[in-house]
């Protein structure tokens, strides 16, 4: 019997061609675009070598402490520094040349003074004229205590001339993970598991004898209305933690999006999402009493306004309803979801991967219940 | 009149989509125009970073750690986050900060006495605010240093007033790019740019619910044997689909008049008005070829999401072109919103009339007629077999 009811709902939910394009051919349609327009969006902010032209004219020939640093942060000298600069030395007429060419970011010339020539305004060009400042400053600095106060250069303000002392020690771990773009495919999944509610919808909606002939048919049948109602609730989510499953993979394989290392919690996290929204779509048909398009018609909206407030459309806005209402993000399962992939990816301890799973596993349970105290004990003497 | 009175009518049933598409572009277009201020400064402007700031020491008026903090938000912009490492971390991840500088409780000594003291920071590697605020810290703490080993007797505060003006010594900087109005349309081309989207969902909706409708069998079949001529039940129809498409596009260009007012009243305006009037064209082709070739409404929904929100992805409608896979892009040129983009951001950057930035921007247009004639050759062929196999 049980093996009898499986199989049918099976076979009726596969070849339902309509539903199995928006719930599994539609997202990875969405990841596939979101791959394109988001695929460089993790490297712009990466520091691509700034590169620079030197006008070799007399002025610089005769700035001896100005040649070494220069060909300090060119790497000329010690090439296991990181080199900030990629620098040509030209003369003035050619550096003019290369900057309207946008073959290089800036020149420097000193006539004597230092002065940098940039064509606009930019990061990278900020970047060169801080490098400028420092050196003025330290050579102001150094001017200005040796004729003032001449016995304190000692041997060891010479050596931090020359070496500037580091104070900085990096303590962000997980240095690979940080790249704001997955955010974008979390919250698709998040979309894609909530969509697993056309199922759950559709398990409700033709299991009830006042929504469809097939419900009435049904409940005509000698079969307990739990026992069918948790068979079907099984068949949806078999077909939809699979569908969720081969968007991951879809991701992963394909597109090469990171999931962290720890495979079995990710799959873990699918299947609470899957069950979070076959039981979100069961709830949804047994609440809203209107008909079918209106049921359909909720589950979408609330669907997208869930999947837009966890950074679908921008992910900045999953950090800004984190902070501002802490109680929508809690309270909003697609954010939920994403969270808990996001904390995969991005920390190393799980806790907080633990609590959006159990946040999960509430929802499932609450949408149940909720489904099954409005199920209950319906009979129709005549409908 | 009728075939068009009834073609509007189907439109009118329809009209909360219409309303939703129009309310998604102009809510986009004003997110984007607050995200995005053109900057329109003139000379050198150092770039500022949001940095994250948090002292554990206990004592307070550190003259040390009070120029550092002065130092740093001169030059940046000062986020508050509470010292939590998980909100940090947040905060770095999305962006909301690019850089945290942490004082540790005993750093006043450490750095008092000469072995290294060391802060934490936080911070995308490798990433250009991380190359940039590292510089400024280790900058700021050296020249203390060099002051301290100087001047053994001074206080911490005069130390720090030394530095500070220290620092505030500037390289010469000389900006060639001429002060332009470049930016200032900037926002408009991301209204335009929605606009792609939006037109062309409302259309294929619109357009292909009123050909389905016209070519149900039996109701065709009814129609054919009534009094009217075909010629003018026709000659309706596309009335119908020409005054739908054109009021659609219309009520874009009044929004973006509301929006943009005085910047709409330009050459500039003119010109994104001319070429949201092709796409327009575009679009009612397109969706007249795919209104007579659906064969029912459960695939329309589908269709009509995957066209628009394909060819908007690949074709930089959301995204900008520039930062757009080569590849893609390449693919992208097959798709007339391709064009439509590039000639509404050539619009955008446009300064003067010369003949090479306006062939450019006619050039796009040209081809978007190109694609015009495409689709309506292939509607001609479809039109053509349908009658056959009747």
């Amino acid at each position: 019997m049980i093996a009898h009811i499986l199989k049918y709902r099976l076979k009726c939910f596969l070849r339902d061609r309509q539903m199995v394009f928006w719930t599994l051919l539609f997202p990875l349609l969405l990841a596939t675009l979101f791959n394109f327009a988001f695929a460089n969006l993790g490297q712009i902010d990466q520091y691509v070598q700034a590169k620079i032209a030197v006008v070799d004219n007399l002025a610089y020939q005769q700035n001896l402490p100005f040649q070494s640093v220069i060909e300090f942060v060119s790497g000329t000298s010690e090439p296991l520094t990181t080199k900030l600069f990629d620098v040509t030395f030209t003369d003035a007429k050619s550096a003019q040349t290369l900057l309207l060419n946008k073959s290089i970011d800036g020149y420097i010339e000193l006539n004597p003074k230092i002065q940098l020539v940039v064509y606009e305004s930019g990061f990278k060009q900020t970047i060169i004229k801080g490098f400028l400042d420092d050196f003025v400053q330290t050579e102001t600095v150094l001017t200005e205590l040796i004729q003032n106060n001449p016995q304190s250069v000692d041997e060891d303000m010479i050596e931090l001339a020359q070496v500037r002392r580091d104070y900085l020690a990096d303590s962000s771990s997980n240095q690979a993970n940080t790249n704001p773009a997955v955010i974008y495919f979390y919250s698709l999944i998040a979309m894609t598991a909530l969509y697993g509610g056309f199922w759950g919808l559709r398990v409700v909606t033709e299991l009830q004898a006042d929504l469809s002939p097939q419900g009435a048919r049904a409940s005509i049948a000698p079969v307990h209305k739990l026992k069918r109602l948790i068979i079907e609730i099984v068949a949806a989510l078999v077909v939809h933690f699979a569908i969720v499953l081969v968007v991951i993979l879809y991701m992963f394989g394909v597109l090469h999006i990171s999931f962290g290392s720890q495979w079995i919690y990710v799959i873990l996290a699918a299947f609470a999402g899957s069950l979070m929204g076959v039981s979100f779509g069961a709830c949804i048909a047994a609440l809203v009493k209107k008909g079918e398009g209106m049921k359909i018609g909720v589950l979408i909206s609330s669907t997208m306004i869930m999947s837009f407030l966890s950074g679908m459309m921008y992910h900045g806005i999953k950090y800004t309803v984190t902070q501002a209402i802490p109680a929508l993000a809690w309270l909003n399962p697609a954010n939920v979801l994403t969270d808990a992939f996001y904390a995969l990816y991005y920390y190393d301890t799980y806790q907080r991967y633990f609590i959006n799973l159990s946040i999960l596993f509430a929802f499932s349970l609450i949408f149940c219940l909720l489904t099954y105290v409005v199920l209950r004990r319906q009979k129709y003497a005549s409908i | 009149m009728q075939v068009f009175k009834a073609y509007l009518q189907i439109i009118r049933k329809n009209s909360g989509l219409l309303i939703m598409y129009l309310g998604i572009v102009v809510a986009l277009a004003i997110m984007m125009s607050q995200l995005n201020q053109p900057n329109q400064q003139m000379g050198f402007v150092s770039s500022r970073v949001n940095i994250a700031l948090v002292d554990r020491t206990t004592q307070s008026n550190h003259a040390l750690i009070n120029g550092l903090h002065d130092y740093l938000a001169d030059k940046n912009t000062i986020v508050m986050i509470e010292d939590d490492n998980q909100a940090l971390k947040d905060a770095l991840f999305y962006g909301k900060i690019e850089y945290a500088l942490i004082i540790p409780e005993t750093f006043q000594n450490e750095f008092d006495q000469k072995n290294s003291a060391q802060l934490e920071t936080m911070s995308n590697p490798g990433s250009m605010a991380s190359i940039y605020l590292n510089m400024q810290v280790n900058k700021y703490l050296n020249t203390f240093k060099f002051y301290q080993m100087g001047y053994p007797n001074k206080s911490q505060i005069e130390l720090a007033h030394l530095t500070l003006a220290n620092l505030r010594l500037n390289t010469p900087v000389v900006v060639q790019n001429k002060p332009s109005i470049r930016g200032s349309y900037e926002n408009v081309s991301y209204y335009f740019n929605y606009l792609a989207y939006a037109l062309l969902s409302i259309l294929i909706i619109g357009i292909s619910t009123c050909m389905l409708t016209f070519n149900n069998l039996d109701l065709k079949r009814r129609n054919l044997c009534s009094p009217m001529t075909l010629k003018s039940m026709n000659l309706q129809l596309i009335a119908g689909n020409l005054v739908f498409s054109l009021f659609s596009w219309f009520v874009f260009i009044v929004i973006s008049l509301l929006i943009y007012a005085t910047k709409m009243f330009s050459i500039n305006g003119l010109l994104y008005g001319l070429n949201s009037l092709c796409f327009m064209f575009v679009s009612l082709a397109l969706s007249f070829l795919i209104g007579i070739s659906l064969k029912n409404r459960n695939a329309q929904s589908a269709v009509s999401n995957v066209l628009a929100l394909g060819m908007s992805f690949i074709a930089g409608v959301f995204v900008p072109q520039a930062i757009i896979g080569q590849t893609v892009l390449r693919f992208a040129r097959l798709t007339p919103t391709y064009w439509y983009v590039l000639a509404n951001n050539e619009i955008g950057t446009l300064t003067n009339l010369s003949k090479a930035n306006l062939q450019v921007i006619f050039s796009a247009m040209g081809v978007q007629f190109v694609f015009i004639a495409i689709f309506f050759l292939v509607a001609g062929f479809v039109i053509y077999r349908k009658r056959q196999q009747n």
